[in-house]
């Protein structure tokens, strides 16, 4: 014990560092021991040709781009057109029976499903503008199905002005 | 060395000198990246395709990068899970658990034309697919790689004390394996 503190007067060392350090030794020699290399191999130019296919994959290649003319394109896409128009005239001229029809021949339940479904965009303000005051005045508003109560409840959660309420 | 990478990081992410600087990137790390995949892949071209497809990856998100990390540590990151994942996926697909991909790379390595090693080494990488995943990745980054502690703590992002200890369990078992399987 002596010893001890002669050898090591101030430095202290981890616990079971000695008691350790012959199997660890022993596993650093078995390591040295191993392979250095794992043995693999590859072809020959690889990393210069592999270089090269990542790059192409990547970057684009500019001489590889077509370039194509956008004046043409806009003369195309004109001419397309038109022949779609026509294409589309003909069709509805010579097999839609719809073709001699006029809005009377409409019943009443299409177009209100028709406004129903949102396809126009009107304000009810808009709709309002285009009745005449005997159609404001023979417009029916159910109003059976508002109870007191509902009536109550929707005031209660909808109107911020609180004169009616002391009203 | 830094101030080099911080320089190159930027370009990178400068439209007008990002191919530049990718094709720096690509001459600088292809070969150190291609040999940690093969560690996890083993086989030539299934490391080629997975060397690609890290490459795309780190092009597509290069813009993300945020250099919390230091820039090889980010690519070794994306190599790592694109390795695992393609492995993951072949697993999938025939329907077998990644262990079981592995052993069947093993058994093709002794006619494998890109492999060249001898009956031990041969034997060192069956000794090392016996490992769970983390402790190969330990092992073959430090071992053949020679990755720092520090450096691995920062790419698996565990701490140094815990790589010690994998690496030596590692390393035990290895040296185990081969002992009741020689070769000789």
């Amino acid at each position: 014990m002596e010893n001890k503190s002669k050898y090591s007067p101030k430095f202290t060392v981890p616990e079971n560092y000695f008691e350790e350090f012959d199997a660890r030794m022993m596993q650093k020699i078995e390591e040295t021991q191993l392979p250095k290399s794992p043995g693999f191999t590859v072809p020959d130019g690889y990393f210069d040709s592999v270089e090269e296919t990542i790059l192409q994959n990547n970057i684009p290649q500019q001489q590889n781009v077509q370039v194509l003319s956008l004046h043409k394109q806009r003369i195309f896409k004109i001419v397309a057109t038109v022949a779609a128009c026509f294409a589309i005239f003909m069709t509805i001229d010579f097999f839609s029976p719809l073709s001699t029809s006029s809005i009377e021949d409409i019943d009443t339940a299409s177009i209100s499903a028709y406004i129903e479904d949102g396809n126009i965009d009107y304000s009810t303000d808009e709709i309002a503008s285009y009745l005449k005051e005997e159609d404001l005045s023979t417009l029916e508003i159910s109003t059976e199905s508002i109870t007191k109560e509902n009536l109550t409840d929707y005031l209660l959660n909808h109107i911020d002005d609180n004169t009616f309420l002391t009203e | 060395m830094v101030q080099e990478k911080e320089t190159l990081v930027i370009a990178l992410q400068t439209k007008s000198d990002k191919e530049r600087a990718f094709k720096t990137l690509v001459s600088e790390y292809k070969e150190r990246l291609y040999w940690h995949i093969r560690g996890i892949v083993l086989n030539h071209e299934d490391a080629d395709d997975v060397l690609q497809n890290t490459f795309v990856k780190v092009f597509k998100n290069i813009d993300k990068f945020k250099g919390d990390s230091k820039l090889y540590t980010w690519l070794y990151r994306i190599a790592t899970n694109e390795s695992i994942t393609f492995i993951n996926k072949r697993a999938k697909r025939n329907h077998i658990t990644n262990e079981e991909v592995r052993e069947l790379v093993l058994s093709k390595l002794e006619s494998d034309v890109y492999f060249e090693g001898n009956a031990i080494q041969l034997q060192l990488q069956k000794a090392i697919a016996t490992l769970p995943q983390k402790q190969q990745l330990v092992f073959s980054m430090k071992y053949f790689e020679e990755h720092t502690y520090e450096e691995l703590s920062e790419i698996l992002e565990t701490s140094v004390g815990g790589l010690k200890s994998n690496y030596h369990i590692a390393v035990k078992k290895i040296t185990e394996f081969l002992k009741t399987n020689a070769t000789i």
